[in-house]
């Protein structure tokens, strides 16, 4: 979770700054809005989306509090995998999510470091996700996330994700919509 | 209340069953006398604590428990709270120690729960530590490494209490090859709140091949070839008299099933595995289990995928469930990294089987809270009158896979634990 890829040697225009931050809000509003094959195009073929369990250990010494490489997590896809999740929403038999949850992102704290010996960029956010279902059912997710942006074909994509909950033991009952 | 309450709530043979039986704030009081300070709980994994000195924070029902290893190597079950004045003494996960220090008063303690330091002992008259320990399981053990703790002192031990169920449990619950070797827990426990009765959560894997249904859509977009797994054999339902239920395969273990198709390095491993598990086993290959749930709270599956879970009571209306997979310790790492991954991809809240389930047993549940619907008796009634299967198969095997003779079988012997005196 730290910040330590960052290269003061390369200057971050601020049209691309910009653009990463636009960039991030259309990403949300695609999944907010329910356009999960518009969704899709945001990430690489390439892509890690990987949201890690957190652990409480001592505050003290070299104990990571966030779940290991290899791990088991709350969410570790490729982009297959993530296709499929798109796929079974739109078989409207998903129970979890027909009728359809509202969900709506909100993206703050937008820091954007070049990630060394490359043109890729490393984009560090904070998120909060809220979801309602039918009536009262409400879930509110508060999360640091990690994305690594590369451009291809003029293009960026996501290529790496990473969702560090702020949550211990999840209060929601599944995590059937898209953190 | 009458000595026979429980089982009132149980009529037809437990083909109905009253809703009070998941909502009614009294019975799940008694529940955690009657069934958790008395039946055999799961607690952890010796993987998980491989060290002199490793200790993890585990719950029975619902009290947290640190279970450790201690000098001596003795896993031991602590009861997790301070006797002075009853603050948590080990608020972490996991992690190596010595003490057990309270943070409130400085009680301290040891692996094995010995009091071992208190501020101003000579304040205290004639204080005999050994009295002020914390509070141990009297009986744990390690079953393929799998570890169980009950609060009975008078507990059958763990091996009687799987009674028939122990050769085929001990079977899944080894490595993929029938050998001698170990499984592993993949590291990390997801630990999450479903606001519905731990029951429903329990029965739903004891076998109830009827929630099919449930996972229409991870079987319409398929996690392998057979839906949300590989094709399975001829599947049967068996049950223990101690409230166990299981689903079990059966199919021809001399022919390669050609499982993992999606990741070449899993589907040699489990063919080589498969073949040595067939030289071993013999036609006992032939007939593992499936999935099911060991009396009251643990859920197995035991072949594809590899997983567990328990579904911890909060109170009659919350339970946390916690959810652990697990793989050969010898499997190449590849093999380990796509087991993982596909694992995680069935199971837990962002699994694409068990999030359907999740939904089902929210709005279930809030329909048993109402006076109205409490009229409204559940039906446990498929194949009610069927006779049971002649067959090799371990337990009362149903001759109808489309039954809830597992239901029926756990309801009644949580009735016969409910009424005991």
């Amino acid at each position: 979770m730290s910040e330590s890829n960052s290269n003061p040697d390369r200057m971050l225009t601020m049209e691309l700054e910009r653009e990463i931050q636009q960039f991030l809000f259309d990403e949300a509003d695609a999944v907010d809005s329910r356009q999960f094959e518009r969704w899709l195009e945001f990430f690489a073929e390439d892509l890690r989306y990987w949201i890690p369990l957190r652990k409480n250990m001592p505050g003290k010494g070299k104990h990571p509090d966030v779940g290991g490489d290899r791990d088991a997590a709350w969410i570790d896809d490729d982009m297959e995998t993530l296709r499929k999740r798109v796929a079974q929403i739109l078989t409207g038999v998903h129970w979890a999510e027909e009728p359809p949850s509202r969900v709506v992102h909100l993206v703050t704290n937008i820091r954007i470091k070049p990630i060394q010996d490359s043109a890729d960029h490393h984009v560090f956010s904070n998120i909060i996700v809220h979801r309602n279902r039918l009536e009262t059912e409400s879930d509110l997710i508060v999360a640091r996330r990690e994305d690594k942006i590369r451009r291809a074909g003029g293009l960026l994509k996501i290529y790496r994700r990473t969702i560090y909950l702020n949550h211990h033991t999840l209060t929601a009952k599944n995590l059937s919509f898209f953190v | 209340m009458t000595m026979q309450r429980a089982h009132a709530l149980l009529t037809d043979d437990a083909g109905e069953i009253d809703r009070r039986v998941f909502s009614d704030p009294d019975l799940f009081q008694m529940e955690m006398g009657k069934i958790f300070n008395k039946t055999w709980l799961f607690v952890g994994h010796e993987s998980q604590i491989p060290q002199v000195g490793d200790f993890i924070q585990s719950r029975m029902g619902v009290d947290s428990v640190i279970v450790t290893r201690d000098r001596e190597g003795t896993i031991r079950v602590l009861l997790n709270t301070c006797r002075h004045r009853g603050m948590k003494v080990c608020r972490y996960d996991e992690g190596n120690t010595r003490l057990f220090y309270c943070p409130y008063h400085a009680w301290t303690y040891d692996l094995s729960g010995r009091l071992v330091n208190l501020p101003h002992a000579e304040n205290y008259e004639s204080f005999d530590k050994a009295r002020w320990s914390l509070k141990q399981a009297p009986h744990v053990t390690s079953f393929r490494g799998f570890i169980w703790a009950t609060w009975d002192e008078a507990a059958q031990p763990f091996e009687e209490y799987l009674g028939d169920l122990r050769q085929p449990l001990w079977d899944g619950l080894g490595p993929w090859d029938g050998g001698d070797g170990e499984v592993e827990i993949i590291s990390g426990t997801l630990k999450w709140i479903v606001p519905c009765n731990w029951k429903i959560i329990a029965e739903n894997f004891a076998g109830d091949p009827l929630h099919e249904p449930s996972h229409a859509s991870v079987n319409r977009v398929r996690l392998g070839p057979g839906g949300r797994r590989d094709p399975l054999g001829k599947l049967f339902l068996t049950h223990f008299p101690t409230g166990h239920g299981f689903v079990v395969e059966q199919f021809d273990p001399s022919v390669d099933r050609g499982f993992y198709a999606a990741s070449p390095a899993t589907a040699e491993y489990h063919r080589i595995s498969m073949q040595k598990r067939y030289a071993r086993l013999g036609e006992r290959a032939g007939t593992p289990l499936v999935l099911g749930t060991v009396f009251p709270n643990a859920a197995i599956h035991t072949s594809q995928p590899r997983t567990l879970m328990v579904a911890h009571p909060l109170t009659a209306d919350k339970t946390e469930m916690w959810r652990m997979f697990f793989v050969d310790k010898d499997a190449p790492q590849e093999v380990k990294d796509y087991l993982r991954r596909y694992y995680m991809a069935y199971g837990g809240p962002g699994g694409m089987t068990e999030q359907d389930d999740m939904e089902n047993w929210t709005y279930a549940f809030q329909a048993t809270l109402s006076d109205n619907c409490r009229t409204l008796p559940f039906n446990y009634g498929a194949a009610l009158k069927m006779q049971p299967l002649d067959t090799q198969i371990a337990g009362t095997v149903s001759a109808e896979l489309m039954s809830e003779q597992n239901t029926r079988n756990y309801y009644k012997v949580w009735a016969a634990c409910m009424d005991k005196d």
